[in-house]
């Protein structure tokens, strides 16, 4: 392919297409089709995250005279007592109780070119819950508090050397609650589930805000444990906050009748005290974790120059678009121009059937290097995509060395803050990306989930077109991170295409080093 | 609908107990063996060993407790109280026989925490042409535990030939399971 000469200057935005040969092979170029490589992501180290109940057991067979291990009671909230009691078993044994659990993570496809959600898996596994030792006679009896894990059933067995002696179960029952229960527009309401499960339908769960669909939330990584808000929108008065089960994303009504029934719903009131004008613009960011996925979009290996031992560092390695950026190199051939080159796509997923997207390369200025091969220049994030990109530099046309890079997102305004009904408005965002995992905002007013935004054919900029309803006074907007689940499509994904209130400790960008933040903002309506 | 999703879960084939590889391909029960399930029907190719192969799977009990249209039903959720059918189908691998209560030296279901329960082989339905087979019928009594029975079929003919059927190769989604009543 033909490489488009650079203008001079480091203002000019002029794009370099493709250089294929030396940049990425053409089986980067991705159809709709793009057979996917699925990785079960490893769960980050998600703070406050419940840990595994107990040390994994090792496979044991089932005894052939395998006998009753009663629960008493049978079922329970994590935290409360269970005494497990047996007789038949051989006397003054060794044994432990292993409680059968799971682990459920999330699938991705990560590759230079984007990230797609695949769906969620979970593996399950035994889990020593506590040991103890059989009576004279052949009996058992042992006290254990139960673990914070993933709700609903649990089969428990009594094994000894690696033979499932006897067989109970249990039943880890759910609870919900939100604090507070009162307070102006605008207050944070923590909304807490525990015993979310490990099975398919019983792993999410949906929000209502006075039968308004605010968003949905798991407990994947958290053992069932989520922990998320909502902000209490108006007017002044009583409001109903009803956290729903979920099989997928909204609420499942009537889950009484299901074969999962202990997946319980429960409503609160909350009272909206006073409407104090529009709280202060917030941007709530997700946990801090260490990403467990190493690849990240724009790098490939591949591109660069064979034998090359230029190093490259970026300081700081993340920030929004516009952002100042410190690099420093050394190993490079010395006394010699250096071309810095910003790699990301250009494309969409709008009505696409063949090449969706396709690699460019942006200029970000030249510089060059000391007589010592080191160089040290600053960059400017260019107003465009967001998500991972890479730093290349580049000498005599090949690229030495390349650094990788995340553009967060970032709020402009909201025009205008001041509306009567009826009335349009915009709210203005940049680095929004293109994968799967950060192409697209969920969109909340008042806590009613009304679409969703997409920054990919606009590189990046989106500015989204509302309109402004409600009696006078402040309302809401909520922008939520949202998983993206068209062009491709896969077969099951769960918590697609809705808002992901359960963003910030439980969603599968995070394992990927994807930091997508809430954005809280308000308008005020006036007569 | 996890009930029904799960039809297909619990009418799986069962595997002879420590037998190799059995007939790939399943076909019609031939007439002259009534009681064989039909259409998909595992017709093994003879054995010399002799071994026997058994079908099992779960349905709803046909009285009271049974929800409503559900009797004869495949399932594998059930709750305290309600009645467990297990249904069984056992062949020689050797002839292609079933294994009948004139064949049988012993067919029973064991379930932990209960003694050996035996199965009964027998015609279900009114008409000749209705089938034969083993079944058992277990009320779920008011203390078992809750989670997946571990429970195992288990034949022996008349000539010492054994056949067994556990669930453990199956999904834990769709293994016999009893839920609280909620």
């Amino acid at each position: 392919m033909k490489v488009t000469e650079m203008a001079a200057g480091e203002g000019l935005r002029t794009r370099k297409l493709l250089l294929a040969a030396l940049f990425l092979a053409g089986a980067l170029l991705l159809p709709m089709s793009a057979k996917a490589d699925q990785i079960a992501v490893t769960p980050p180290a998600i703070p406050g995250a419940p840990a595994l109940p107990g040390p994994p057991a090792p496979a044991a067979t089932q005894s052939p005279n395998m006998t009753i291990l009663t629960s008493t009671p049978d079922q329970g909230l994590p935290g409360s007592s269970v005494a497990f009691t047996a007789k038949g078993l051989p006397a003054n044994k060794d044994v432990s109780i292993v409680w059968m659990t799971a682990n459920v993570t999330y699938i991705l496809d990560p590759r230079p070119d984007s990230v797609d959600y695949i769906g969620e898996k979970a593996d399950k596994l035994g889990v020593v819950l506590a040991s103890g030792k059989t009576d004279a006679d052949g009996g058992l009896s042992i006290a254990v508090p139960l673990p914070q894990d993933y709700g609903g059933l649990h089969d428990v067995y009594v094994v000894a050397d690696g033979v499932q002696l006897a067989k109970g179960g249990f039943l880890l029952q759910k609870s919900i609650s939100i604090s507070p229960t009162s307070g102006p527009i605008g207050t944070p309401i923590t909304i807490t589930v525990s015993g979310l499960g490990s099975p398919t339908y019983e792993r999410g769960g949906a929000v209502l805000w006075d039968n308004r669909f605010a968003g949905a939330f798991a407990g994947n990584w958290t053992r069932g444990l989520a922990v998320f808000q909502i902000r209490a929108a108006g007017p002044v008065g009583r409001h109903t906050v009803d956290i729903r089960p979920s099989s997928h994303t909204v609420s499942y009504l009537n889950i009484e009748q299901s074969p999962v029934p202990w997946q319980i719903h429960k409503d609160f009131t909350f009272t909206v005290t006073k409407d104090n004008g529009p709280p202060a613009t917030r941007v709530d960011w997700p946990a801090n974790v260490k990403p467990t996925i190493s690849a990240t979009t724009t790098f490939a290996a591949s591109n660069l120059v064979v034998g090359s031992a230029a190093a490259a560092k970026l300081d700081p390695s993340s920030g929004t678009v516009l952002s100042k950026v410190n690099v420093t190199a050394a190993g490079l051939t010395p006394n010699a121009p250096v071309d810095l080159e910003w790699a990301s796509v250009v494309g969409n997923r709008v009505n696409c059937a063949g090449t969706c997207w396709s690699f460019v390369q942006l200029p970000l200025g030249n510089a060059a290097t000391a007589a010592d091969g080191t160089l040290s220049t600053s960059i400017t994030i260019p107003d465009n995509l967001g998500g991972w990109h890479v730093v290349q530099l580049l000498q005599g046309g090949k690229i030495q060395t390349q650094v990788p890079y995340y553009v967060k997102r970032s709020f402009v305004d909201t025009s205008p803050l001041k509306v009567r009904a009826g009335q349009h408005f915009t709210v203005h965002l940049k680095g929004v990306g293109w994968t799967q995992l950060d192409n697209t905002l969920a969109v909340d007013y008042d806590n009613s989930y009304i679409g969703y935004g997409c920054g990919f054919n606009s590189n990046g900029d989106v500015v989204l077109n509302l309109t402004a309803t409600g009696a006078p006074g402040t309302h809401l907007i909520d922008l939520y991170p949202l998983l993206y689940t068209q062009s491709p499509t896969y077969a099951y994904m769960p918590l697609a295409m809705v808002p992901l209130l359960s963003y910030a400790k439980d969603a599968p960008g995070l394992a990927a080093g994807y930091q997508i933040p809430a954005f809280r903002l308000a308008i005020t309506v006036v007569k | 609908m996890k009930r029904l999703a799960l039809l297909l879960g619990t009418a799986i084939v069962g595997i002879a107990f420590a037998s190799p590889a059995l007939a790939e391909n399943p076909s019609t029960a031939p007439s002259a063996n009534p009681g064989l399930p039909a259409p998909n029907v595992w017709q093994g190719t003879a054995y010399p060993n002799g071994k026997v192969f058994v079908y099992a799977d779960n349905v709803w009990g046909s009285g009271p407790t049974a929800p409503a249209g559900r009797g004869c039903a495949q399932s594998n959720v059930f709750t305290r109280g309600q009645t467990v059918v297990f249904r069984a189908w056992a062949m020689q691998a050797s002839d292609g026989k079933p294994v009948t209560d004139k064949s049988v030296k012993y067919a029973y279901v064991k379930i932990p925490g209960l003694p050996n329960q035996p199965l009964t082989f027998g015609k279900h339905g009114k008409l000749d042409s209705s089938p034969w087979f083993w079944t058992l019928g277990w009320t779920v009594p008011s203390n078992y535990p809750l989670g997946v029975v571990a429970f195992r079929i288990v034949f022996k003919t008349n000539t010492g030939v054994f056949g067994t059927f556990d669930q453990s190769s199956l999904s834990p989604n769709s293994q016999l399971t009893i839920a609280p009543s909620l």
